[in-house]
Parts: structure tokens; C-alpha cells; sequence
């Protein structure tokens, strides 16, 4: 028999038996293993702090919001948010389920192609394309999202030196009532310069103009925004219809679903209060189908849905590494994860969970990671229960932007690995190590 | 150049039409066989040939549709009455003016049963005949300057006048060994179609038939048989048919019914021989009103018959699966059957709309036709919807509530353009579980799409009902939202089709134009399929590209340019550049013409598909290869999807095989074409980039592959076709461009 676990004696504020807001504070949570693989198995497996993604709530997930959208409006069409998760065994799975990609650099554009997605298949976002990009992209008749009129004139140019045809839309910017207005990407909306520029395109010898774009913003919390952008769309849709006699191929809402996690300084979980894919897509056809547009000439619908689509599948696994008091009394933890591995942290309330039972006695405690550097922190302020060093926790809701926008910085970054649908896993990047760090470095001989 | 004027062609094939009309066929051959025995006497030969002249200029001179000129249809009956009234009398000057006066009276009557009859889409058969021989026979004993023939008595001066001793031995040959009775009394009774008393007319005209069609010549024997048969049961004397010009009235209506206007099959010749003895029993009791004017009743049985059970076959209210009236007339029995063999959904008139599921996205078949639950009886031809997860669940949750449930809400479409006929908007939805069975169909919409073709959607949401009555409505769009109303235990949507407009109406058999059928992440699609239960089905999205390319539109012009590769003469032939020319006939059926060597390919596209019907020309036209090729291409969007088909044998068969399989192709079909198009590329949602699919035509006896053809072909945004076929050591491009 294991040893009783030794609690340290601690004097706190009763809470019990005054309820909050939701009752009593339900059981605490525990993670015990993910698709049916004990946590303790797969680190020792794959070491920790360790990234497990799910390929089964990744297709789940695409299934759930493709039925959502494909049982409202006729065409719809799911491109791959590259940014949010571009290790290519996730696009993959999303390219298989039948996602097109969303690259927003020339970076992007080259690994969807080494993917192997078709490049007429891909839309090419973003502010920032360089000649060679554009080119890239029109070789491959990517449909590139223009950003702004330097970007035009540029591809205007590209397009004559190659003497090719270039498959366009822009990138519309409007006020969708959310705040703040994301209006540095893209032409405005409602000040005509979006207008302006789809005449100057539509004028265009060499541009093929096929589709409108907006991205109103990220974590949207109101499903009613997507219905004023994709009417203002379907605005200029019908307008470019009327002075044209040109019907456009697709509308593009872009990405933007608020996923489950809890944002910080929300009062109530993410779970609990962002819309469904339903709700998204129902205020969106509502919009397109019951807009000018007729329902024969209606437009491919385009979503870039990132974060809602992938943030579910991923878990970071981490092991407790001590426990403090803090001068003030506070109970303390460091694990060996850190703000470097988790730049969602900076947004969420993570949600962080024992793999095992645990005492049922909660107490409020702030969580840091491995780093020498005060921003290192994981949770503020979490009700937790006592652990001990070496205790395995999971970390939920992770799946999104974090394998892209983590930073190698004083440690390794660690193994990624994927549970297949047949329930077996696979490293599908691997932990890094000095040589492969330094084998980008040169050092001038003195 | 005048409008009206007719080519010689025109002209000659009027006059040969209409000689083998007499037995619904266009053949030539038969013709030149028919005008011969017509001439074993002169008088009636020359009274038919008359007669054929006056009613077909008749008709062109006033105007008539010369398509149907030159098909003999304005022709057949004067020259029945011109040979009738030929040999009723000594030829003179007197005869023929006589008949071209009956010529007269036939064409405009004719013209009028062409009218009265093709109001209720009837032929008009030999009725205008009938009526005018009638007339001349009892005006008859008062034109006393007309001798009445005796022709017919002395046959042997008759014989030897027209070919002298040997013809007369050979006549002997034939009348000392025919010695069976039926076989006499058969001949005579097809040689008195054409007024002709010997055994010889009988017996070119059967050899004249046989040639044209095996199963027509089959079923002349058929007729004859249950005939032959019943007189002997029922004690009637057989033998008085070989004097009285009675006995064809069997033959044609067995020709009839079995084979030129129903697609024959088991199913006609069954009726065959459940009809012929009503035949029997009409012709021998109006022969007994008839001889009290001392007429014949020709062939008024008959007309009778084939009019009366034409007409009530067409009354039918449920879609027919069998004696199914031949959709479009090729005239020739084996070709309507191997026509319609293939893929009898092919057909424009079986299935006058194209309906579309009535939702978007995928949904899940939970009760189909015949279902367990409620599809039973009268209202068995049903389909209930939902929509599930990948786990098959239909809601999330609890399942309590009506939100919990998939469908709940989702848009219904209309599943094809119409007139709403029925809309009901105010019955509340049931709490789960509960059902409401004062208005059993809850909310619902019925909408008119043709004549006796409803559909009806039902238990809608609540208020949600976005049409009402009257509204004139397009394919696809939104009626309603799927809900839970009516007797409705949880949230689904039923469909049906009906055949009149009242929301309690009972269902017919009808089925989906097109759908996507998913089968383990793939998908076929179905065309004019009843989609079952647990089968999870979508719509097609079409595909703009294609949909543009395979727009043939009249007045069209494709440039062409062949190439071939190939030691054989007769392949190399069709190598050029040469114009293809989209027109229109007057059925208003668009085909495709070669101009260089005149080919015709016959198609048809309903907006979801484009298939080619028929091809007429010769096989090393490159038409014949585009036929083949694109014989039934889907407009909708979907890659690594396929298709598949059967093109009618007698486009790939022929000779011997083809000779044999006519004899008993309305009992089974040992040849077989097989088509199977894969398409590979389909230019992805946005409709872009090329084309690509390939087709496979196999040709199959008794199910073993005896040839295969390989056809690749590509589309581009242009709308060029480019089109490679490889067999055997052969190897043929086509290239098809817009001319502009
Ligand atoms: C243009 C564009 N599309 C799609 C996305 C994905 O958004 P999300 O992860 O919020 O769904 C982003 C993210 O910033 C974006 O900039």
C-alpha cells in the first residue's frame, strides 16, 4: 500500500457552506488520462513538461463545426488557420477532413505547399508579402487577400512581370459593433475605401477578382458581429454584382470563434458563456441568406476558424517541481512548464488539473513556471488542491497558438505527440536539443 | 428560296414512310418490299401510290409539319385507302379518280384524328382509313360506271401476267408444300394488309418484317398464335380468316401493344396475350353488325383495342415500373428497348422534374419508404430526416429539448420550382416525446410542381413557414424550418411526393433527381434514386465550369479537329477539322450535328446532368466517340466521385450477335455495355482550374468483358474538350472548341 499522503497543516478561511454565485464548489476535476492513455504513461514515455494532441477531438471538433455551418447554408468551405497550429502532422488531419490552409506569410505559403495542399487551395492573408511571395503564391494561383493598396499596386506589378493572372479579394475592415475595431488590417468598410479599391481591382488587367475577407477579430464572444460583418459583405457583394455584372465566388468571414477557455478576468467559464459553432453559424447564413444576394448566386461561404477548431485537442502534461509559501502566505507552486511553452497563458485562465485523486481540501494558490523571470506565471490565483513534488498535472485547452507562438528561452522546447485515432501515439515534433539549436548558430572564428 | 420547299430526299422518304408506316417503322427496306407485293396487282398498286401522292402533297402544300411528312404519318392511311379502293374495282380512269377523291376525304381526316387523338396523346392509328374505305364501299354498288374487280378468282392469269411461267411455278411450290393451316391463314392475314389474297405477299411481307425488326416479327407471330389458340378453344372456325381480310387486326395489335408504343419486355408480351382474345371477340361480333351493311370491319378491332388500353394506361396515377409507353420513338422496337434498357432514369418524360433533397447538408434517412413507424399504406412512399453526429446521436445533451436536437431549426428548402398550394404556419410545437394527432402533419407546405406532382414537407417549426399560398417558388428555397409539430415525438422532417394538393394526400413513387450518397467518407451519386433508411445523403453543389461547358446551346458552332492513330483505313477516316453544329428538331430536342458527315447525337441536360440519348451515324464518326465519352457526365461538384450507366448495346453491337439478341431481347439481355466515368478532377469548390475524368466503356456477353474502351477527357475553363479514346492499337484525339 502507498504511503498516505503527507499534508502540511495549513490555517485558512472557512469558505465551506457559504455558497457562491454557483453553489457550492463542485468536485475537483481530474485528468487522469487523455483518449484513453493514462497521463503517467505518457510521460514516461515522453519525459516532461510534454504537448499531447488529440486527433480524435480534432476531427470531432471539425465534424461538429462543419455540420453546424454545411446544414445552414449550401457551400462552405473550412480553411486551416496555419497560425494557430501549423506542425504539419495537425495540418494534416485538417487537410484530410478537408480544410483548404490560411497562410498569412511566405513562410506559411511554402509549408501548406510542402504539405501538399493544392495551391489554388490556399488563401494567402496577411499584411506582410514580399515580392517573392506574391510570386510564389500567383505561380501557384494561391487566392491572395489583399491588405492594403501598397500591397495592390506591388502585385499589379508582379503580375505584369510574369505576365500571369493573379486570383484576388481583399481584406474588408468594418465596425461589427465589437471593440476595439480591428481596422490596422485591410479596407474600411464603411468609409468607401473598400469600395474604392475592389473598382481599381475590378479594372485590373491581370487580377481575377473572386472573393471578399474580414476578420473582425479574435475570441469573439457575440455570434451577432459575424451577422453585421457578413450582411456588410453581402453588400458589396451585390454591389460589385450591379456595377460589374460580376458575381464573386465566395465570402470569407475568417476565423475568430471564441474557444471554451475561460478569458482572464472573466466572471464565468469560457465553457459556459462562448457561443456554439451553431450559434455562429446560424447568425451567419441567417445573414447571407436572407441578404439581397439571390439564392441561386449565393457565394461560397469561407471560414478560417482557428482557435475553436484545435484549442480543445491540445493538453500540456507538467510535473509539480516544489511547493512555496509566499511572504504573504500564500500557497505557491512551481511546475516545469512554463510562459515560454504557453503563450495562451497570458490570455486564459488555464485550466490546470491533477492527474490523480486528490484531497478533497482546495486552497487558493498561484502556479509559476520554470523561469528565472517574474512574468513566469502560469495561474494567479487557483483554487488547488495540496500536491507534492513529482505530481503529474495536466494542462487542458492548449491546442491553439501555443505550438506556434512558444518561445525557446532558457530550456528545450519540449516533445509533441499525437494520439491517433487507433489510440496510438506518435512524437510528431520532437523535444529539441543542443545540436539542433546550435546547428543554426555560427560562430566567427577568432 | 422558298421556305416551303422539300428536298428529293424528303420527297422520296415520304412516299417510302409512309408505305412502311403501315407497320410503325421508318425502314426503307421494308418499304421497297411492301411497294413490290402492292404491285402483284396493278390496280391497287397504282391506287396506293395515288393515293400516297395526293395526301403527302396535300399536306405539304397546305403547310403540314414536314417532319411528320416525310415520316409517311400524313401518307399510311391513303395508301390503305387507295389500295383498298383499288381493288374493289377494275382499274380505269374512273378507279383512280375515285380514289384520289378518297385520298382527299382520308388526308383531312387524318388530320383531324391527328388533332382529336393527340389531345389525349394518342395515335390516330388506321381510323381515318377505316372511315373513308367504309364510305367508298356503301357508295359503292351506285357508281355503276366502276366495275367491282374480279381479281382475286383467276390468281394464276393474274401471276403469269406479271412474271410469267416460272413465277406461276414458283407460286405452286409455295401454295403445294405451305400446307399448315396456320402458317396459310398467317400469310394471308399479312398480305391482306396491303389487300393482297396470296400466300407469296404474305410471305415477302413477313420476310420484309423480319428483316426491319426481330421482335416486330416475333410478335406477329405471337398475335397470331394466342389467336389461332383461343379459336380453338372456344369453338370459332379458323378458316374463315383466310378469306376475309380480317386476320391482321391480331398481328398489328400484337405489334402494337408488345413493341412500338410500350418499350416491349416480358410485361407487353404478357398483355399480349391477355388481350388478343377480346380482339377475337370484337372482331367477330362487329363483323356481325358490319355484315348487315355487308362491310368489313378491316380494322376496327384493332383500332379499338390498342386506342382503349393506350388511353387507360395513360390514366394511371402511380409512376408505372412496367408498360411503360415509349418515351421517345426511335421506331424500332429494339432500339426503344435497348434505349431504355440502360437507364430508364435517363429519360426526360419518365421524370418531367429533377427534384433536389429538401435541406442543406448531410442528413440522415431515419424512416424511408415502407417504413416501420408511420410509411405504410397509402403513405408508404415517405422519407423522415434527420440529422446526426458522427456517433449517429441526433441531439446533444439531455435530448430533452427541442434545441437539443440537430434538425431543430435548420433551413427546408423547396425541393423543386413550383407554386406553394398548401401552407400552414400555427401549430405549436410538441414538448419532446409527445405527439399531436389532431393535425397529424403539423405545419407544412405543399407545393404544385407539374401536373399529378406535389411534394410536401411537414411538421415545420412553429411561425416558421416563409411562403403562403400562391407563391411562385424556386428550386432551393427556403419554405420553412425543420421542427417538431403535428405527430412529431422529436424534431424531423418528413417528405413525400403526392399526386394532388391536399396536405392529407396519400404518396407516390417518385424519386430524387440527384443526390450524394456518403458511403465511408466517399460519395456516389444517385440519380433518379429512392434514398433509403440509414443512408446519409446531400446535395450536389454544381460545378459552374462544367455546368457552362455542357450548356449545348442551338445555334452553336464547336470547331473540331481530329487525330488518330491507327493501322485501320476505317478509323483514320474521321481524322480532320471539321464544324459541329448544335440544333433543335421539332420534338424540341436538342442534338448535336456533324456537318461533315452528318452524325447525330441526341442529348439532354436537366440542369444536374447532361446524358446523350442516341446517336444516329456511323461509328467512325469522332461524334460517336464524344457520344460515348460524355454519354451521362453529373454538372455537380465532386471529385474521386463516379458514375455509372449502360449505353444501349446497339451502339456497340452488331451482326450476328445483335441479330440474335433482337429475337429475345424483351425476355434478356446477354449483351451489355457497361459506362463508368470517374471523375478525377473537379475543379475544386470555386469552380477552377481543369477539368479531368475519365470513362470506361465495356462491352460484356453474358457478363464476361469481351472490349474496352479507354476515354480521357479533359475540360478546361474555355470550355474546350479534349478528348483522348484508346482500343485495340488505336488511339483517336479529339479536340472541341467554341468557334467564335
Ligand atoms: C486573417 C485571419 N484568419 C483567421 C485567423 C484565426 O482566428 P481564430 O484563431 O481566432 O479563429 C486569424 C487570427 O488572427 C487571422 O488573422
Amino acid at each position: 500500500m502507498e504511503k498516505l499522503k503527507y499534508e502540511k497543516p495549513v490555517i485558512s478561511k472557512i469558505t465551506a457552506g457559504v455558497p457562491n454565485k454557483f453553489g457550492l464548489s463542485a468536485k475537483q476535476k481530474i485528468i487522469s488520462e487523455i483518449d484513453g492513455i493514462p497521463v503517467s504513461k505518457l510521460m514516461d514515455e515522453y519525459g516532461s513538461p510534454a504537448f499531447i494532441i488529440s486527433e480524435k477531438t480534432i476531427r470531432d471538433t471539425y465534424a461538429e463545426a462543419k455540420r453546424a455551418f454545411e446544414t445552414r447554408y449550401p457551400k462552405v468551405q473550412f480553411a486551416w488557420s496555419y497560425k494557430t497550429n501549423y506542425l504539419d502532422a495537425v495540418c494534416s488531419i485538417f487537410h484530410d477532413e478537408g480544410s483548404w490552409a490560411e497562410v498569412v506569410s511566405g513562410f506559411e505559403l511554402e509549408k501548406a505547399l510542402s504539405n501538399g495542399v493544392n495551391g489554388s487551395n490556399i488563401i494567402f492573408n496577411g499584411p506582410e508579402k514580399s515580392e517573392e511571395d506574391l510570386t510564389l503564391a500567383i505561380n501557384h494561383n494561391a487566392c491572395i487577400h489583399i491588405d492594403h493598396f501598397d500591397e495592390l499596386y506591388l502585385l499589379i506589378e508582379t503580375t505584369r512581370k510574369l505576365n500571369k493572372k493573379a486570383r484576388v479579394a481583399i481584406r474588408v475592415n468594418l465596425d461589427a459593433g465589437i471593440y476595439p475595431i480591428w481596422d490596422r488590417f485591410g479596407f474600411n468598410y464603411e468609409n468607401g475605401e473598400a469600395w474604392n479599391a475592389i473598382n481599381r481591382i475590378m479594372l485590373a488587367e491581370n487580377l481575377e477578382m473572386i472573393g471578399l475577407h474580414t476578420h473582425i477579430g479574435t475570441y469573439i464572444m457575440v455570434a451577432s458581429a459575424y451577422a453585421i460583418a457578413a450582411t456588410k459583405l453581402s453588400n458589396l457583394y451585390m454591389a460589385i454584382h450591379r456595377k460589374f455584372d460580376h458575381w464573386l465566388k465566395y465570402i470569407d468571414l475568417g476565423g475568430g470563434f471564441a474557444s471554451k477557455n475561460t478569458l482572464k478576468g472573466a466572471y464565468m467559464p469560457g465553457s459556459e458563456t462562448c457561443p456554439t459553432f451553431d450559434e455562429y453559424a446560424e447568425a451567419i447564413s441567417n445573414a447571407i441568406i436572407s441578404s439581397e444576394i439571390p439564392h441561386e448566386n449565393l457565394p461560397v461561404l469561407f471560414l478560417e476558424t482557428g482557435r475553436a477548431m484545435v484549442d480543445d485537442s491540445g493538453y500540456l502534461l507538467t510535473t509539480v517541481i516544489a511547493n512555496k509559501r509566499s511572504t504573504l502566505g500564500r500557497r505557491t507552486m512551481v511546475i516545469d512548464a512554463g510562459v515560454n511553452l504557453l503563450f495562451t497563458s497570458f490570455w486564459y485562465n488555464l485550466g490546470v488539473y491533477p492527474s490523480k485523486e486528490v484531497s478533497s481540501h482546495v486552497e487558493e494558490s498561484t502556479i509559476y513556471g520554470p523561469l528565472c523571470m517574474n512574468i513566469d506565471v502560469i495561474r494567479d490565483a487557483i483554487n488547488f488542491p495540496s500536491s507534492k513534488v513529482g505530481d503529474q498535472l495536466v494542462i487542458e485547452r492548449v491546442g491553439a497558438y501555443n505550438m506556434t507562438q512558444w518561445m525557446q528561452f532558457i530550456t528545450f522546447r519540449p516533445n509533441v505527440v499525437l494520439i491517433d485515432l487507433e489510440g496510438k501515439t506518435h512524437i510528431i515534433r520532437k523535444k529539441e536539443n543542443l545540436d539542433s539549436l546550435q546547428s543554426f548558430e555560427m560562430n566567427p572564428k577568432r | 428560296m422558298k421556305n416551303n420547299t422539300l428536298s428529293y430526299k424528303q420527297i422520296l422518304s415520304s412516299i417510302l414512310n409512309s408505305y412502311s408506316q403501315v407497320f410503325f417503322s421508318s425502314s426503307k427496306l421494308l418499304a421497297a418490299f411492301l411497294i413490290l407485293i402492292s404491285f402483284f396487282d396493278y390496280g391497287a398498286g397504282m391506287g396506293g401510290l395515288i393515293a400516297v401522292l395526293i395526301a403527302n402533297s396535300l399536306a405539304w402544300v397546305l403547310g403540314y409539319n414536314k417532319y411528320l411528312l416525310s415520316s409517311g404519318l400524313y401518307g399510311f392511311n391513303a395508301l390503305l385507302v387507295g389500295l383498298g379502293v383499288g381493288i374493289l374495282f377494275e382499274p380505269s380512269m374512273q378507279l383512280f379518280l375515285l380514289v384520289a377523291i378518297s385520298a382527299i376525304i382520308c388526308f383531312f381526316l387524318t388530320i383531324v384524328f391527328q388533332g382529336v387523338l393527340g389531345k389525349y396523346g394518342l395515335p390516330f392509328l388506321s381510323v381515318p382509313f377505316l372511315i373513308t374505305i367504309w364510305i367508298v364501299e356503301l357508295s359503292g354498288v351506285n357508281l355503276t360506271a366502276l366495275n367491282i374487280s374480279e381479281r382475286g378468282i383467276f390468281v394464276y392469269n393474274e401471276l403469269y401476267a406479271l412474271g410469267g411461267q416460272h413465277f406461276v411455278d414458283f407460286y405452286d411450290f409455295l401454295e403445294n408444300n405451305i400446307t399448315s393451316s396456320f402458317l396459310r391463314i398467317y400469310f394471308h392475314s399479312l398480305g391482306a394488309i396491303f389487300f393482297q389474297a396470296h400466300l407469296l405477299a404474305g410471305i415477302v411481307i413477313s420476310l420484309g418484317l423480319l428483316i426491319y425488326s426481330r421482335i416486330t416479327f416475333v410478335l406477329s407471330f405471337l398475335g397470331f398464335s394466342v389467336a389461332y389458340l383461343f379459336y380453338n378453344i372456344v369453338g370459332i372456325e379458323f378458316d374463315s380468316l383466310g378469306y376475309t381480310f380480317i386476320g391482321f387486326n391480331y398481328i398489328l395489335t400484337a405489334i402494337a401493344i408488345g413493341g412500338y408504343f410500350l418499350v416491349p419486355g416480358r410485361v407487353t408480351f404478357g398483355w399480349v396475350i391477355v388481350l388478343l382474345p377480346t380482339v377475337v371477340l370484337i372482331t367477330i361480333s362487329t363483323q356481325q353488325i358490319f355484315l348487315m351493311f355487308k362491310l368489313s370491319p378491316y380494322s376496327l378491332p384493332f383500332n379499338m383495342v390498342v386506342l382503349m388500353f393506350l388511353y387507360a394506361l395513360k390514366l394511371r396515377e402511380q409512376r408505372p415500373k412496367h408498360l411503360v409507353e415509349t418515351p421517345v420513338q426511335l421506331g424500332k422496337p429494339e432500339k426503344n428497348l435497348y434505349l431504355h434498357s440502360g437507364n430508364t432514369k435517363r429519360f426526360p418524360s419518365a421524370y418531367p422534374i429533377s427534384a433536389s433533397l429538401p435541406f442543406y447538408g448531410e442528413w440522415t434517412i431515419n424512416q424511408g419508404h415502407n417504413g416501420e413507424h408511420t410509411h405504410k399504406g397509402a403513405w408508404r412512399h415517405a422519407w423522415d430526416f434527420v440529422i446526426t453526429d458522427r456517433n449517429g446521436k441526433q441531439f446533444k445533451g439531455s435530448g430533452d429539448f427541442h434545441e437539443d436536437y440537430f434538425c431543430f431549426g435548420k433551413a427546408v428548402l423547396a425541393s423543386f420550382e413550383g407554386t406553394v398550394v398548401e401552407a400552414i404556419n400555427d401549430i405549436p410545437d410538441n414538448i419532446i416525446g409527445d405527439i399531436n394527432t389532431k393535425n397529424n402533419w403539423g405545419n407544412s407546405v405543399v407545393i404544385k410542381h407539374a401536373e399529378y406532382i406535389y411534394s410536401k414537407v411537414s411538421h415545420l417549426k412553429y411561425h416558421s413557414v416563409e411562403v403562403k399560398v400562391g407563391d411562385i417558388i424556386k428550386q432551393g428555397q427556403i419554405v420553412g424550418r425543420c421542427g417538431n409539430s403535428g405527430r412529431s415525438p422529436y424534431p424531423h422532417l418528413h417528405f413525400q411526393f403526392q399526386a394532388t394538393p391536399y396536405i392529407g394526400s396519400t404518396t407516390i413513387d417518385y424519386p430524387f433527381g440527384h443526390f450524394l450518397l456518403k458511403e465511408e467518407n466517399k460519395y456516389s451519386l444517385k440519380t433518379f434514386e429512392i434514398p433509403q433508411k440509414d443512408q446519409i445523403v446531400a446535395n450536389p453543389s454544381k460545378n459552374e465550369m462544367l455546368k457552362n461547358a455542357l450548356h449545348f446551346i442551338p445555334g452553336q458552332r464547336l470547331k473540331v479537329t481530329v487525330e488518330v492513330e491507327s493501322d485501320k483505313d476505317k478509323w483514320q477516316k474521321q481524322a480532320g477539322t471539321f464544324t459541329w453544329l448544335v440544333e433543335t428538331d421539332v420534338f424540341n430536342t436538342t442534338y448535336i450535328r456533324c456537318e461533315k458527315d452528318g452524325a447525330l447525337a441526341y442529348l439532354h441536360n436537366n440542369g444536374d446532368l447532361h446524358y446523350f440519348t442516341n446517336f444516329i451515324g456511323a461509328k467512325n464518326s469522332a461524334l460517336y466517340w464524344f457520344f460515348i465519352t460524355l454519354f451521362k457526365v453529373p454538372i455537380g461538384f465532386l471529385p474521386n466521385s463516379k458514375i455509372s450507366d449502360s449505353i444501349q448495346l446497339n451502339m456497340m453491337f452488331g451482326g450476328v450477335l445483335k441479330f440474335l439478341q433482337d429475337f429475345i431481347s424483351p425476355i434478356y439481355l446477354f449483351l451489355k455495355v457497361d459506362y463508368n466515368l470517374n471523375i478525377k478532377d473537379a475543379g475544386g469548390i470555386l469552380s477552377s482550374g481543369d477539368i479531368e475524368m475519365s470513362a470506361l466503356i465495356t462491352k460484356k456477353i453474358i457478363g464476361r468483358k469481351v472490349k474496352e474502351f479507354n476515354c480521357e477527357l479533359k475540360i478546361n475553363q474555355q470550355a474546350e474538350f479534349d478528348i483522348t479514346i484508346n482500343f485495340d492499337q488505336t488511339n483517336i484525339k479529339i479536340l472541341c472548341q467554341n468557334e467564335l
